[in-house]
Protein backbone atom coordinates (compact mmCIF):
# COMPACT_ATOMS: atom_id res chain seq x y z
CA UNK A 1 0.00 0.00 0.00
CA UNK A 2 1.33 3.46 -0.86
CA UNK A 3 1.61 6.37 1.57
CA UNK A 4 -1.78 7.86 0.67
CA UNK A 5 -3.47 4.49 1.03
CA UNK A 6 -1.87 3.84 4.39
CA UNK A 7 -2.76 7.33 5.57
CA UNK A 8 -6.39 6.97 4.45
CA UNK A 9 -6.62 3.62 6.24
CA UNK A 10 -5.15 5.15 9.39
CA UNK A 11 -7.62 8.05 9.22
CA UNK A 12 -10.53 5.63 8.81
CA UNK A 13 -9.37 3.66 11.84
CA UNK A 14 -8.21 6.41 14.19
CA UNK A 15 -9.73 9.68 12.90
CA UNK A 16 -12.87 9.52 15.02
CA UNK A 17 -10.92 8.75 18.21
CA UNK A 18 -8.56 11.65 17.55
CA UNK A 19 -11.50 13.96 16.92
CA UNK A 20 -13.14 12.88 20.18
CA UNK A 21 -9.91 13.57 22.04
CA UNK A 22 -9.64 16.96 20.37
CA UNK A 23 -13.22 17.74 21.38
CA UNK A 24 -12.52 16.85 25.01
CA UNK A 25 -9.50 19.13 24.90
CA UNK A 26 -11.22 22.16 23.39
CA UNK A 27 -14.97 21.66 23.93
CA UNK A 28 -15.89 22.82 20.42
CA UNK A 29 -16.61 20.39 17.61
CA UNK A 30 -15.58 22.80 14.87
CA UNK A 31 -12.28 23.62 16.54
CA UNK A 32 -11.82 19.90 17.24
CA UNK A 33 -12.24 19.29 13.53
CA UNK A 34 -9.55 21.89 12.75
CA UNK A 35 -7.16 20.57 15.41
CA UNK A 36 -7.54 17.00 14.19
CA UNK A 37 -6.98 18.01 10.59
CA UNK A 38 -3.89 20.04 11.49
CA UNK A 39 -2.46 17.17 13.55
CA UNK A 40 -3.13 14.61 10.81
CA UNK A 41 -1.56 16.82 8.14
CA UNK A 42 1.56 17.15 10.30
CA UNK A 43 1.53 13.39 10.68
CA UNK A 44 1.24 12.94 6.91
CA UNK A 45 4.31 15.12 6.33
CA UNK A 46 6.48 12.79 8.43
CA UNK A 47 4.52 9.63 7.71
CA UNK A 48 7.37 7.42 6.49
CA UNK A 49 9.68 8.21 9.39
CA UNK A 50 7.05 7.82 12.12
CA UNK A 51 5.49 4.74 10.54
CA UNK A 52 8.90 3.09 10.34
CA UNK A 53 9.20 3.41 14.12
CA UNK A 54 5.65 2.18 14.67
CA UNK A 55 4.80 5.33 16.60
CA UNK A 56 1.84 6.68 14.66
CA UNK A 57 -0.60 6.85 17.56
CA UNK A 58 1.88 8.37 19.98
CA UNK A 59 2.99 10.95 17.43
CA UNK A 60 -0.58 11.86 16.42
CA UNK A 61 -1.54 12.24 20.08
CA UNK A 62 1.48 14.38 20.86
CA UNK A 63 0.94 16.64 17.86
CA UNK A 64 -2.74 17.01 18.67
CA UNK A 65 -1.97 18.14 22.21
CA UNK A 66 0.74 20.54 21.01
CA UNK A 67 -1.53 22.01 18.34
CA UNK A 68 -4.27 22.50 20.94
CA UNK A 69 -1.95 24.17 23.46
CA UNK A 70 -0.40 26.40 20.82
CA UNK A 71 -3.79 27.41 19.53
CA UNK A 72 -4.91 28.38 23.02
CA UNK A 73 -1.74 30.32 23.73
CA UNK A 74 -1.88 32.59 20.75
CA UNK A 75 -4.55 35.00 21.83
CA UNK A 76 -5.14 36.49 18.42
CA UNK A 77 -5.77 33.01 17.11
CA UNK A 78 -8.18 32.17 19.85
CA UNK A 79 -11.70 31.87 18.56
CA UNK A 80 -14.32 33.29 20.85
CA UNK A 81 -16.95 30.84 22.02
CA UNK A 82 -20.39 31.66 20.71
CA UNK A 83 -22.38 29.76 23.32
CA UNK A 84 -23.37 32.94 25.15
CA UNK A 85 -24.54 34.55 21.97
CA UNK A 86 -26.56 31.60 20.67
CA UNK A 87 -30.16 32.42 19.91
CA UNK A 88 -32.70 29.61 20.04
CA UNK A 89 -36.12 29.88 18.52
CA UNK A 90 -37.76 27.63 21.10
CA UNK A 91 -37.01 26.59 24.68
CA UNK A 92 -34.95 23.46 25.14
CA UNK A 93 -35.76 21.20 28.11
CA UNK A 94 -33.74 18.11 27.38
CA UNK A 95 -31.97 17.07 30.61
CA UNK A 96 -29.25 15.29 28.61
CA UNK A 97 -28.48 18.47 26.70
CA UNK A 98 -28.40 20.49 29.90
CA UNK A 99 -26.05 17.98 31.48
CA UNK A 100 -23.72 18.07 28.49
CA UNK A 101 -23.67 21.86 28.55
CA UNK A 102 -22.92 21.77 32.26
CA UNK A 103 -20.06 19.29 31.77
CA UNK A 104 -18.67 21.38 28.95
CA UNK A 105 -18.85 24.53 31.07
CA UNK A 106 -17.10 22.71 33.93
CA UNK A 107 -14.37 21.46 31.64
CA UNK A 108 -13.89 24.95 30.24
CA UNK A 109 -12.95 26.12 33.74
CA UNK A 110 -9.93 23.80 33.75
CA UNK A 111 -6.84 25.54 32.28
CA UNK A 112 -5.72 24.04 28.92
CA UNK A 113 -2.58 22.30 30.13
CA UNK A 114 -4.33 20.72 33.09
CA UNK A 115 -7.23 19.70 30.84
CA UNK A 116 -4.77 18.07 28.45
CA UNK A 117 -3.23 16.14 31.35
CA UNK A 118 -6.65 14.91 32.49
CA UNK A 119 -7.72 13.86 29.01
CA UNK A 120 -4.46 12.02 28.41
CA UNK A 121 -4.56 10.25 31.74
CA UNK A 122 -8.24 9.46 32.20
CA UNK A 123 -9.67 9.33 28.71
CA UNK A 124 -6.76 7.88 26.75
CA UNK A 125 -5.55 5.87 29.75
CA UNK A 126 -1.94 6.92 29.25
CA UNK A 127 0.60 6.31 31.98
CA UNK A 128 2.21 9.28 33.70
CA UNK A 129 5.36 8.77 31.63
CA UNK A 130 3.44 8.58 28.36
CA UNK A 131 1.45 11.70 29.24
CA UNK A 132 4.69 13.47 30.15
CA UNK A 133 6.11 12.60 26.75
CA UNK A 134 3.01 13.92 24.98
CA UNK A 135 3.06 17.13 27.02
CA UNK A 136 6.84 17.43 26.86
CA UNK A 137 7.19 17.89 30.58
CA UNK A 138 8.35 15.88 33.58
CA UNK A 139 6.24 13.10 35.15
CA UNK A 140 6.06 15.20 38.31
CA UNK A 141 4.51 18.05 36.37
CA UNK A 142 1.94 15.69 34.87
CA UNK A 143 0.99 14.50 38.35
CA UNK A 144 0.60 18.01 39.71
CA UNK A 145 -1.26 19.28 36.64
CA UNK A 146 -3.61 16.29 36.80
CA UNK A 147 -4.30 16.77 40.49
CA UNK A 148 -4.99 20.47 40.08
CA UNK A 149 -7.12 19.92 37.01
CA UNK A 150 -9.18 17.21 38.73
CA UNK A 151 -9.77 19.45 41.71
CA UNK A 152 -10.94 22.30 39.49
CA UNK A 153 -13.14 20.01 37.40
CA UNK A 154 -14.74 18.35 40.40
CA UNK A 155 -15.38 21.66 42.10
CA UNK A 156 -17.02 22.95 38.93
CA UNK A 157 -19.08 19.78 38.52
CA UNK A 158 -20.28 19.95 42.10
CA UNK A 159 -21.48 23.50 41.56
CA UNK A 160 -23.71 22.31 38.76
CA UNK A 161 -27.17 21.39 40.06
CA UNK A 162 -28.13 19.25 37.04
CA UNK A 163 -25.08 17.07 37.42
CA UNK A 164 -25.31 16.78 41.17
CA UNK A 165 -28.92 15.66 40.73
CA UNK A 166 -27.94 13.22 37.99
CA UNK A 167 -25.25 11.70 40.20
CA UNK A 168 -27.71 11.29 43.06
CA UNK A 169 -30.06 9.45 40.71
CA UNK B 1 -11.75 8.59 38.31
CA UNK B 2 -15.00 7.09 37.10
CA UNK B 3 -16.83 10.37 37.52
CA UNK B 4 -14.35 12.05 35.16
CA UNK B 5 -14.68 9.29 32.55
CA UNK B 6 -18.45 9.47 32.91
CA UNK B 7 -18.38 13.23 32.38
CA UNK B 8 -16.22 12.81 29.27
CA UNK B 9 -18.55 10.10 27.98
CA UNK B 10 -21.58 12.36 28.41
CA UNK B 11 -19.82 15.18 26.62
CA UNK B 12 -19.12 12.96 23.64
CA UNK B 13 -22.78 12.05 23.32
CA UNK B 14 -23.25 15.44 21.71
CA UNK B 15 -23.45 14.96 17.96
CA UNK B 16 -20.65 16.73 16.10
CA UNK B 17 -20.51 17.93 12.52
CA UNK B 18 -19.69 15.30 9.90
CA UNK B 19 -15.97 14.58 9.77
CA UNK B 20 -13.88 15.36 6.72
CA UNK B 21 -13.56 12.58 4.19
CA UNK B 22 -10.21 10.90 3.62
CA UNK B 23 -10.08 12.53 0.17
CA UNK B 24 -10.54 16.02 1.65
CA UNK B 25 -7.86 15.35 4.22
CA UNK B 26 -5.46 13.96 1.65
CA UNK B 27 -6.07 17.02 -0.55
CA UNK B 28 -5.15 19.30 2.35
CA UNK B 29 -2.11 17.14 3.17
CA UNK B 30 -0.88 17.28 -0.42
CA UNK B 31 -1.22 21.06 -0.46
CA UNK B 32 0.72 21.26 2.82
CA UNK B 33 3.47 19.06 1.37
CA UNK B 34 3.71 21.24 -1.74
CA UNK B 35 3.89 24.38 0.41
CA UNK B 36 6.63 22.88 2.53
CA UNK B 37 8.71 21.86 -0.47
CA UNK B 38 8.31 25.32 -1.99
CA UNK B 39 9.23 26.99 1.31
CA UNK B 40 12.30 24.81 1.67
CA UNK B 41 13.42 25.72 -1.84
CA UNK B 42 12.95 29.43 -1.26
CA UNK B 43 14.58 29.24 2.18
CA UNK B 44 17.59 27.45 0.78
CA UNK B 45 18.09 30.04 -1.93
CA UNK B 46 17.55 32.89 0.53
CA UNK B 47 20.08 31.41 2.97
CA UNK B 48 22.67 31.18 0.22
CA UNK B 49 22.15 34.84 -0.69
CA UNK B 50 22.17 35.86 2.97
CA UNK B 51 25.40 33.98 3.57
CA UNK B 52 27.11 36.01 0.85
CA UNK B 53 25.64 39.31 2.07
CA UNK B 54 26.34 38.43 5.70
CA UNK B 55 29.97 37.71 4.99
CA UNK B 56 30.33 41.14 3.47
CA UNK B 57 28.66 42.79 6.48
CA UNK B 58 30.23 40.87 9.31
CA UNK B 59 33.54 42.68 9.58
CA UNK B 60 32.18 46.27 9.53
CA UNK B 61 29.30 45.26 11.81
CA UNK B 62 31.72 44.00 14.44
CA UNK B 63 33.52 47.32 14.46
CA UNK B 64 30.39 49.46 14.95
CA UNK B 65 28.14 47.17 16.95
CA UNK B 66 26.60 49.16 19.85
CA UNK B 67 26.67 47.91 23.39
CA UNK B 68 23.45 46.53 24.86
CA UNK B 69 21.16 49.40 25.71
CA UNK B 70 20.07 48.08 29.08
CA UNK B 71 21.81 46.11 31.75
CA UNK B 72 21.19 42.44 32.47
CA UNK B 73 19.05 41.81 35.50
CA UNK B 74 20.58 39.97 38.40
CA UNK B 75 17.80 37.39 38.83
CA UNK B 76 14.70 36.04 37.21
CA UNK B 77 11.56 37.60 38.69
CA UNK B 78 9.11 35.18 40.22
CA UNK B 79 5.34 35.50 40.02
CA UNK B 80 2.82 33.27 41.75
CA UNK B 81 -0.31 32.13 39.90
CA UNK B 82 -2.53 34.37 41.99
CA UNK B 83 -0.32 37.39 41.43
CA UNK B 84 -0.17 36.67 37.71
CA UNK B 85 -3.95 36.58 37.51
CA UNK B 86 -4.16 39.97 39.20
CA UNK B 87 -1.56 41.47 36.88
CA UNK B 88 -3.36 40.04 33.84
CA UNK B 89 -6.66 41.53 34.95
CA UNK B 90 -4.98 44.87 35.55
CA UNK B 91 -3.54 44.77 32.03
CA UNK B 92 -6.92 43.93 30.56
CA UNK B 93 -8.52 46.86 32.38
CA UNK B 94 -5.76 49.18 31.20
CA UNK B 95 -6.25 48.12 27.59
CA UNK B 96 -9.86 49.22 27.81
CA UNK B 97 -8.88 52.57 29.31
CA UNK B 98 -6.23 53.67 26.87
CA UNK B 99 -8.28 53.45 23.69
CA UNK B 100 -8.64 56.81 21.99
CA UNK B 101 -12.01 58.38 21.19
CA UNK B 102 -13.82 56.65 18.37
CA UNK B 103 -12.27 53.26 19.08
CA UNK B 104 -14.54 50.85 20.85
CA UNK B 105 -13.53 47.68 22.66
CA UNK B 106 -15.87 44.83 21.92
CA UNK B 107 -14.30 42.12 24.01
CA UNK B 108 -11.03 40.87 25.29
CA UNK B 109 -9.36 38.48 27.65
CA UNK B 110 -6.31 38.03 29.78
CA UNK B 111 -4.17 34.98 30.25
CA UNK B 112 -1.20 33.70 32.18
CA UNK B 113 0.97 30.70 31.65
CA UNK B 114 4.40 29.33 32.29
CA UNK B 115 6.43 26.48 30.97
CA UNK B 116 7.44 25.68 27.47
CA UNK B 117 5.40 26.19 24.37
CA UNK B 118 6.69 25.69 20.88
CA UNK B 119 6.73 29.43 20.27
CA UNK B 120 8.49 30.39 23.49
CA UNK B 121 11.54 28.93 25.22
CA UNK B 122 11.04 26.89 28.38
CA UNK B 123 10.76 28.66 31.69
CA UNK B 124 9.23 31.86 30.43
CA UNK B 125 6.44 33.22 32.60
CA UNK B 126 3.95 35.13 30.54
CA UNK B 127 1.14 37.42 31.56
CA UNK B 128 -0.90 39.02 28.86
CA UNK B 129 -4.12 40.56 27.74
CA UNK B 130 -5.72 41.60 24.51
CA UNK B 131 -8.76 43.52 23.40
CA UNK B 132 -10.67 43.45 20.14
CA UNK B 133 -11.37 46.93 18.90
CA UNK B 134 -13.78 48.38 16.39
CA UNK B 135 -13.41 51.71 14.66
CA UNK B 136 -16.35 53.38 13.00
CA UNK B 137 -20.00 54.03 13.68
CA UNK B 138 -21.76 51.16 15.42
CA UNK B 139 -24.31 50.74 12.65
CA UNK B 140 -22.14 51.75 9.73
CA UNK B 141 -18.99 50.44 8.14
CA UNK B 142 -16.74 48.95 10.80
CA UNK B 143 -13.12 47.99 10.85
CA UNK B 144 -11.64 45.63 13.40
CA UNK B 145 -8.27 45.18 15.00
CA UNK B 146 -6.64 43.92 18.13
CA UNK B 147 -4.45 45.50 20.79
CA UNK B 148 -2.20 43.25 22.84
CA UNK B 149 0.03 43.77 25.86
CA UNK B 150 2.32 41.15 27.39
CA UNK B 151 4.77 40.80 30.23
CA UNK B 152 7.40 38.08 30.05
CA UNK B 153 9.89 36.98 32.68
CA UNK B 154 12.30 34.09 32.59
CA UNK B 155 15.89 33.10 32.31
CA UNK B 156 15.97 34.07 28.66
CA UNK B 157 14.44 37.51 29.05
CA UNK B 158 17.47 38.61 30.97
CA UNK B 159 19.60 39.52 27.98
CA UNK B 160 18.25 43.03 28.16
CA UNK B 161 19.67 43.78 24.76
CA UNK B 162 17.21 45.79 22.74
CA UNK B 163 18.89 44.51 19.62
CA UNK B 164 17.64 41.02 20.47
CA UNK B 165 13.93 40.55 20.51
CA UNK B 166 13.94 37.03 21.91
CA UNK B 167 11.93 35.64 23.54
CA UNK B 168 9.15 38.05 22.65
CA UNK B 169 9.67 37.05 19.05
CA UNK B 170 7.78 33.85 19.80
CA UNK B 171 4.62 35.84 20.40
CA UNK B 172 4.73 37.62 17.07
CA UNK B 173 3.91 36.05 13.78
CA UNK B 174 5.37 37.30 10.53
CA UNK B 175 8.67 38.68 9.38
CA UNK B 176 10.45 41.63 10.92
CA UNK B 177 11.08 44.26 8.30
CA UNK B 178 12.73 46.97 10.38
CA UNK B 179 13.21 48.36 13.85
CA UNK B 180 14.62 51.31 15.72
CA UNK B 181 15.30 52.22 19.32
CA UNK B 182 13.40 55.26 20.61
CA UNK B 183 14.04 57.18 23.78
CA UNK B 184 10.80 57.70 25.65
CA UNK B 185 10.85 59.59 28.96
CA UNK B 186 14.51 58.75 29.33
CA UNK B 187 14.10 55.00 28.69
CA UNK B 188 14.99 52.95 25.64
CA UNK B 189 12.15 51.27 23.78
CA UNK B 190 12.57 49.09 20.73
CA UNK B 191 9.94 49.69 18.07
CA UNK B 192 9.78 47.13 15.31
CA UNK B 193 7.78 46.63 12.19
CA UNK B 194 6.40 43.25 11.13
CA UNK B 195 4.85 41.96 7.97
CA UNK B 196 2.43 39.06 8.07
CA UNK B 197 0.68 37.22 5.28
CA UNK B 198 -3.12 37.20 5.44
CA UNK B 199 -5.74 35.75 3.19
CA UNK B 200 -5.97 37.69 -0.10
CA UNK B 201 -9.73 37.74 0.43
CA UNK B 202 -9.18 40.11 3.33
CA UNK B 203 -6.62 42.40 1.74
CA UNK B 204 -5.61 42.58 -1.89
CA UNK B 205 -1.85 42.71 -1.27
CA UNK B 206 -1.96 39.45 0.70
CA UNK B 207 -0.09 40.90 3.68
CA UNK B 208 -0.42 43.43 6.46
CA UNK B 209 2.17 45.40 8.38
CA UNK B 210 2.05 46.34 12.04
CA UNK B 211 4.28 47.76 14.76
CA UNK B 212 5.26 46.48 18.16
CA UNK B 213 7.09 48.11 21.07
CA UNK B 214 9.36 46.33 23.57
CA UNK B 215 10.94 47.57 26.76
CA UNK B 216 13.01 45.71 29.34
CA UNK B 217 12.69 46.58 33.01
CA UNK B 218 13.95 44.70 36.06
CA UNK B 219 14.22 41.38 34.25
CA UNK B 220 10.81 41.74 32.63
CA UNK B 221 10.03 42.30 29.01
CA UNK B 222 7.02 44.51 28.26
CA UNK B 223 5.52 44.18 24.80
CA UNK B 224 2.66 46.11 23.27
CA UNK B 225 1.46 45.71 19.73
CA UNK B 226 -1.51 46.35 17.55
CA UNK B 227 -2.81 44.07 14.84
CA UNK B 228 -4.82 45.70 12.09
CA UNK B 229 -7.07 42.69 11.86
CA UNK B 230 -8.47 39.87 13.91
CA UNK B 231 -9.47 36.33 13.16
CA UNK B 232 -12.27 36.60 15.63
CA UNK B 233 -15.67 37.46 14.22
CA UNK B 234 -16.17 40.71 16.07
CA UNK B 235 -19.87 41.33 15.83
CA UNK B 236 -21.05 38.34 13.88
CA UNK B 237 -20.08 34.97 15.29
CA UNK B 238 -21.23 33.19 12.17
CA UNK B 239 -19.54 35.12 9.39
CA UNK B 240 -15.87 35.16 10.26
CA UNK B 241 -14.12 37.85 8.32
CA UNK B 242 -17.25 39.96 7.95
CA UNK B 243 -15.51 42.86 9.63
CA UNK B 244 -12.81 44.40 7.45
CA UNK B 245 -9.34 45.09 8.76
CA UNK B 246 -8.37 48.51 9.96
CA UNK B 247 -6.96 50.44 7.04
CA UNK B 248 -4.75 52.51 9.33
CA UNK B 249 -3.34 51.83 12.77
CA UNK B 250 -5.02 53.22 15.84
CA UNK B 251 -1.67 53.91 17.53
CA UNK B 252 1.45 55.46 16.08
CA UNK B 253 4.75 53.63 16.72
CA UNK B 254 5.74 56.29 19.25
CA UNK B 255 2.42 55.96 21.05
CA UNK B 256 2.98 52.20 21.25
CA UNK B 257 6.40 52.89 22.72
CA UNK B 258 4.81 55.23 25.28
CA UNK B 259 2.28 52.56 26.19
CA UNK B 260 5.09 50.31 27.43
CA UNK B 261 5.46 52.88 30.22
CA UNK B 262 1.78 52.74 31.21
CA UNK B 263 1.50 51.96 34.93
CA UNK B 264 -1.15 49.34 34.09
CA UNK B 265 1.38 47.33 32.08
CA UNK B 266 4.18 47.65 34.61
CA UNK B 267 5.66 44.46 36.09
CA UNK B 268 4.59 43.60 39.63
CA UNK B 269 6.70 45.21 42.33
Amino acid sequence: MDRDGEFAAYYAARGAALRNTAYLLCGDWHLAHDLTQTALIKLYLVWSRVNRHGALDAYARQVLVRVFLDERRRPWRRERGTADQAVFDRPVHDPAVEERLAVRAALAEVPPRQRAAIVLRFWLDLSVDQAAEALRCSPGTVKSQTARGLATLRAALERTPELAEGQRR
Amino acid sequence: MNDVREAFGRLLEEPGPPPATAEQLLGAAHRARTRRRRTRGVTGAALAVLAVIGAAWLVPAEKTSPAPTTASPSSVPHLSDAAAQLVAQRMETTLGEILPAGVESVGGASSTWDGGVSSLPNGITTVGAFTDVLVGPRHGPLAGGQLLAYLLAGSETGAGDLCALTPGRGLLTGTEIGCEVLTVRGGKVRVGRMREAVAPARVASGYVEFHYAVRYVDGWLIMVWELPYTRQPLNNPVADGAVPMLDRPVFTPRRLAELTLEPGFAPPA
